[in-house]
């Protein structure tokens, strides 16, 4: 009882400090903070992403089964913020130079296309709510590992839901960046006292690995595992490309966020060394399977590890810290979903009626999540259409960042059905593609519809005396000033 | 004023090494045979090292865009936000 209301004191409490960022009446303000987000918030809502339930709940169940092969998911995120670093800073100037709030904006504005820019919004925003409910069933998983209580688990998601829905409305992306700077002071004390708790249980860090040594010694190999090597090297492939190019929407509100591009390089410089937090949850995985024995269900390791070895308000803690890694991803996520609507596919909406259809979305998506997450629907193959879909958007992204788009609309439309299709039906046929990651094989049908479309339009274009350069004509604001180093 | 370019081949390879460093990690013989080193699984430094080298290898290139005119690109850029919040 005591760790339940610790629990829910402590949600609520992050869902007051989320509210405190005040009231941000105009949309640009709240959409993207006005667009003066320094490096330190730009720091905290990207952290925000890296570290989530994922974090807490997932990755401890990795190295439980796949040993050494969870390394991966430091792997993927490393390499993504060097995408990052170069990316992120020219998809805000170019979206500062079109007034992008959002990724549709950003291709319509790129490909001078408002249908692309209305299919990416439906294709990002429907992508987004699978991944929404993740967060919400996340943070219920927590809580009932934590309690023991079924009861806290929707109690604390409907909590929860309602206070992160209050505080976007309210706060838009400011109130993310407040909660997210909250969210990560929780995380390091967290994971401070899990290494605590694991070197006074152990005697000593190295006493974990040599009882693996001992007693599981294929967990310290890529080969007797749950994750082998082609696992490691797609799954690292495609995610770094997803997440170094911002293929997930709700990203976008906080690279426009930025008041330049140095906010944002200085961000992806320091983040690798603050990604090895992750190796804290990576070796209370490898304790549990020492301590917990084989058949324990991967995402139940990191509680239930730490609570053999710490008292239960100290669990309790942990999992406070626990539901602010999914509060803050899933305002964020909610903050993408609606700016996508009410922007990209409602574009009629009168300016002073934004806020009010701005607000029915949000309460709506979340509700949709909510009710999902409470009947424990399985959402495991719409999250794989998720991280396999959006990742479609990648190549179009990556040619946008060109001086010049020389590609059409409709190529790079082309690619994007293309390449989701071969997912949609990679997922729901049950396509057997072994350790492959679907995403990475849409990746081809993705490059060669878009290169035949193109191969097309340009074909067609030369037969009516086009231009031979190939090239778009784009509007000055979006061609890029001079370049020289 | 034009900005500096900030992605260029140079730069582009001295972030390659930890990106390949990363990759070539299920094929190191430290992984396909139990290893410890100082007691930690040889894997976990391994990935660690090169987190530690991507760090490094953004400052370097951090270093070099600065150097081109970087900062003053940075100035520019915030002074275009500070304008464009303003706008109503």
């Amino acid at each position: 009882m005591t760790v339940s209301a610790l629990v829910i004191a402590g949600i609520v409490a992050l869902g007051a400090i989320g509210v405190t960022a005040g009231r941000q009446r105009s949309f640009a303000r709240w959409a993207v903070g006005g667009r003066r987000n320094s490096a330190w918030v730009s720091w905290f809502l990207l952290a925000g992403e890296g570290l989530t339930t994922f974090t807490f709940l997932g990755l401890a169940g990795l190295a439980y089964g796949g040993g050494v092969g969870a390394m991966f998911a430091i792997a993927y995120l490393t390499i993504s913020y060097l995408i990052f670093y170069f990316a992120a800073p020219r998809i805000r100037e170019l979206g500062l130079e079109a007034g992008a709030l959002t990724v549709a904006d950003f291709f319509a504005a790129r490909y001078r296309a408002p249908w692309l820019g209305r299919l990416v919004a439906a294709v990002g925003a429907l992508a987004l709510i699978p991944y929404l409910q993740l967060q919400i069933t996340g943070l219920g998983l927590v809580v009932e590992l934590a309690t023991g209580s079924t009861g806290a688990r929707g109690l604390s998601m409907v909590v929860a839901s309602a206070l992160v829905a209050l505080f976007v409305i309210w706060a838009g992306l400011r109130g993310v960046a407040r909660v997210a700077v909250v969210k990560d002071a929780l995380m390091v004390v967290a994971m401070a006292v899990i290494v605590a708790g694991l070197a006074i249980g152990f005697g000593g860090i190295p006493e974990v690995f040599s009882r693996v040594a001992r007693d599981a010694p294929a967990l310290l190999t890529m080969r007797g595992g749950d994750i082998d090597p082609v696992f490691f090297l797609s799954a690292t492939v495609v995610t770094s490309i997803g997440s170094g190019f911002c293929t997930l929407p709700h990203f976008w509100p906080m690279v426009f966020g930025a008041k330049d591009g140095g906010a944002l390089r200085r961000t992806a410089m320091w983040q690798p060394v603050y990604l090895l937090l992750l190796l804290v949850p990576i070796t209370v995985g490898f304790a549990g399977a020492v301590l917990l024995g084989p058949g324990e269900a991967g995402n139940a390791v990191l509680l239930r590890t730490s609570a053999l070895l710490l008292p239960e308000w100290l669990v309790g803690v942990i999992a406070v810290g626990g539901a602010a890694a999914a509060m803050v991803p899933a305002g964020g996520i909610l903050l993408g979903i609606s700016t996508l609507v009410t922007r990209n596919l409602l574009p009629k909406v009168p300016t002073k009626r934004l806020g009010a259809v701005n607000a029915a979305t949000i309460l709506a998506v979340v509700l949709a999540a909510l009710l999902f997450g409470l009947v424990r629907s399985d959402i495991g193959a719409l999250l794989l259409l998720t991280y396999g879909c959006t990742t479609q958007f990648a190549p179009a992204i990556a040619i946008a960042l060109l001086d010049r788009v020389r590609i059409g609309a409709g190529a790079v439309g082309a690619g994007i059905l293309a390449g989701s299709l071969t997912v949609v039906v990679i997922t729901f046929a049950g396509i057997p593609i072994g350790s492959l990651d679907s995403g990475l094989i849409g990746l081809v049908p993705n490059t060669l519809a878009l290169l035949g479309a193109e191969a097309v339009r340009r074909a067609r274009r030369d037969g009516r005396g086009g231009s031979p350069a190939g090239a778009l004509p784009g509007p000055g604001a979006l061609e890029r000033p001079g370049t020289a180093e | 004023m034009g900005r500096p370019r900030l992605f260029t081949p140079g730069r582009a390879a001295i972030v390659a090494v930890p990106i390949l460093g990363f990759l070539a990690t299920p094929f190191l013989p430290f992984v396909t045979t139990p290893t410890l080193l100082a007691g930690i699984p040889a894997a976990l430094l391994w990935t660690a090292a090169m987190s530690v080298l991507s760090a490094a290898a953004l400052h370097l290139v951090e270093a070099r865009y600065v150097r081109s005119g970087g900062h003053e690109a940075d100035a520019r850029e915030a002074a275009e936000s500070e304008r464009a919040a303003g706008e109503p």
